[in-house]
């Protein structure tokens, strides 16, 4: 299972004098669920629009089962089911009279296949109701039927639960969950909300500001970021200082002027009251906590943005 | 290309922009009925159905076709950018140009339905409203072979423009307003004998028509020439066509320094 099926390579897009995405280089594996987190504006739709051919690179290059999407795009593209920002359709159309325009221009043979994908995800099939009365929800779940329609072996989705109510949420979650566990479909799935990447990939990508900051499994993330030494003492910049020099280790972050957060367990806990102490800073208090990954995105990150 | 062009006329379903062919062409049948009842400003003595085929064909080419194929056509390929339908399309594997290229067809199959419809209307107000008596069957054929013919020339004609004012999001509206005096100029060129190298009007040597003075004679040769010319123009621009990002970039994005800042914001 450790084949990699999506795999982008310094990947760079530029508008202008802005770098959208910068020197990307992301691998999903096959049958696993790839969650691309960043908040808005960090390049996950630039990058989902260059790995579906959408968007020209400015530089580098996207490879999907092998062959690179923009010489053999016409080969790869039906093999992808995809959902890219806003729903679009037709609002003159009914929800199945959509889909079959596009079941039509994909070359979908099978007849059910429109009725199965609404059926999927929870639309009624020959609804009179026109695309353009359909509730933000409804649309969202329209496009997760088109995504879904032609058996794709990858899925490329784009905030999929935007604008879907919590049930909504909760019912395009498992779904997506099933479609890789049961089917063995590769996912690849952006969102701003750390909850839903954290319930829903199996691996992690985190971008902001086109630049990929890391990529790890949850797993591998849950090990290395659950805990750190919380320090609160009299003087965080001295202490950074020591820590560094003494000890050899730059895994730790200044909260403010009097508390850090050593990420480097291996240091044992009365050494280092020790060494600060020796040192004359005063240490008010010590203790092993439990980080949440929120934090984690947010020290990596920089600040807010992840909901 | 069969079924993209399917999908097309299935996509029409419920749009109203189709009555705008219809009143287009009652328009045109409209006015030369006045034409003819007022004579032209000539003498009413002597016309029957075979100048009154020409007056609608006249009219059709000069005041309706171009500017009503311009419309159709650029609608057809910019909803794809106002519905946001286009990425969709895209995905499905389905080129820009293979979508353009569908668009026109179905463009050109348009014109010929709504040239049918011309032909029908023509003949049921020669019956009806002209009451003209020396409609012969020789004639009735003449008139279904020169209105359509007239239409899908016009359609040749038009293409590039479509083509080219469809590059880019809202940029057909342009485009109809330059089909309507395309359409108009057409009219100066056929009276000063250069019917057979305008665009709009190098049909009438392929169709037989007469001319609205009845005197000129056309070269089909040169007509199929220039409407050859037409339609390499056509694939040409449509072989060219922009990437899909340039494509949906609005023109004031283009244009102003904040349209360029939401473009860009928009792009990530």
């Amino acid at each position: 299972m450790n084949e990699i099926i999506i795999e982008t390579n310094h990947l760079t897009k530029v508008y202008g004098t802005q770098k959208s995405v910068a020197d990307l280089s992301i691998h999903v594996r096959k049958g696993r669920i790839y969650g691309l987190l960043g908040r808005n504006g960090a390049g996950k739709t630039t990058t989902m629009r260059m790995i579906l051919n959408l968007t020209t690179p400015t530089a580098g290059e996207v490879k999907i089962f092998g062959e690179d999407v923009r010489k053999n795009g016409k080969r790869i593209l039906p093999r992808i089911g995809s959902l890219i920002e806003s729903p679009g359709f037709y609002p003159n159309l009914t929800g199945t009279e959509n889909l079959r325009i596009f079941a039509r221009l994909r070359g979908v043979p099978n007849r059910q296949a429109v009725e199965n994908a609404l059926g999927v995800v929870g639309l009624p099939y020959q609804d009179k109701k026109l695309f353009a009365e359909y509730s933000m929800g409804m649309k969202q779940r329209l496009a997760i039927a088109n995504a879904i329609m032609h058996d794709p072996e990858v899925l490329i989705l784009d905030e999929p639960v935007n604008g879907l109510d919590p049930i909504g949420i909760a019912e395009v979650r498992d779904f997506i969950k099933r479609l890789s566990t049961e089917q063995g479909k590769t996912v690849l799935l952006s969102s701003h909300i750390l909850s839903e990447i954290s319930m829903l990939a199996d691996d992690i990508g985190i971008i902001d500001q086109g630049v990929l900051l890391e990529e790890e499994s949850l797993a591998e993330l849950d090990r290395k970021n659950s805990r750190y030494i919380h320090l609160a003492v009299s003087d965080t910049a001295q202490t950074a200082r020591l820590i560094e020099q003494s000890l050899g280790t730059t895994n730790f972050h200044i909260e403010d002027d009097h508390t850090l957060r050593l990420y480097d367990l291996d240091i044992a806990t009365n050494a280092l009251v020790r060494l600060l102490v020796e040192n004359g800073i005063e240490v008010f208090e010590v203790h092993t906590q439990n980080n949440t990954l929120e934090d984690y995105f947010k020290r990596i990150t920089g600040g807010e943005g992840i909901a | 290309m069969l079924n993209i062009v399917k999908c097309e006329f299935e996509k029409l379903k419920r749009y109203s922009i189709l009555w705008t062919g219809v009143v287009g062409v009652l328009v045109s049948v409209v006015y030369a009925v006045l034409q003819i009842q007022t004579g032209i400003g000539k003498e009413t003595e002597g016309m029957g159905f075979e100048v009154f085929n020409q007056v609608v064909i006249w009219n059709n080419f000069s005041l309706v076709f171009p500017s009503i194929i311009m419309l159709l056509g650029g609608f057809l390929i910019n909803r794809e950018y106002t519905d946001n339908t286009l990425k969709a399309v895209l995905t499905a594997s389905v080129s820009f140009r293979k979508l353009l290229f569908s668009k026109l067809i179905t463009t050109g199959i348009l014109t010929v339905l709504f040239a049918i419809f011309s032909f029908l209307c023509t003949f049921i107000a020669a019956v009806l409203v002209l009451h003209f008596n020396d409609i012969t069957l020789v004639l009735i054929e003449t008139s279904f072979i020169q209105i359509c013919g007239n239409a899908f020339s016009n359609f040749l004609a038009v293409a590039p423009l479509i083509a080219w004012f469809s590059r880019k999001q809202n940029g057909f509206w342009a485009g109809v307003g330059i089909a309507f005096v395309y359409g108009i100029c057409g009219t100066f060129a056929a009276g000063r004998y250069l019917a057979d190298f305008y665009p709009i009007t190098a049909g009438f040597g392929i169709i037989g028509y007469g001319g609205n003075e009845g005197a000129e004679v056309f070269h089909p040769i040169i007509g199929c020439a220039v409407l050859a010319l037409m339609v390499v123009l056509t694939i040409v621009i449509v072989f060219f066509a922009p990437p899909y990002d340039e494509a949906m970039a609005t023109p004031s994005g283009r244009n102003n320094k904040k349209g360029r800042l939401i473009n860009e914001r928009n792009h990530h």
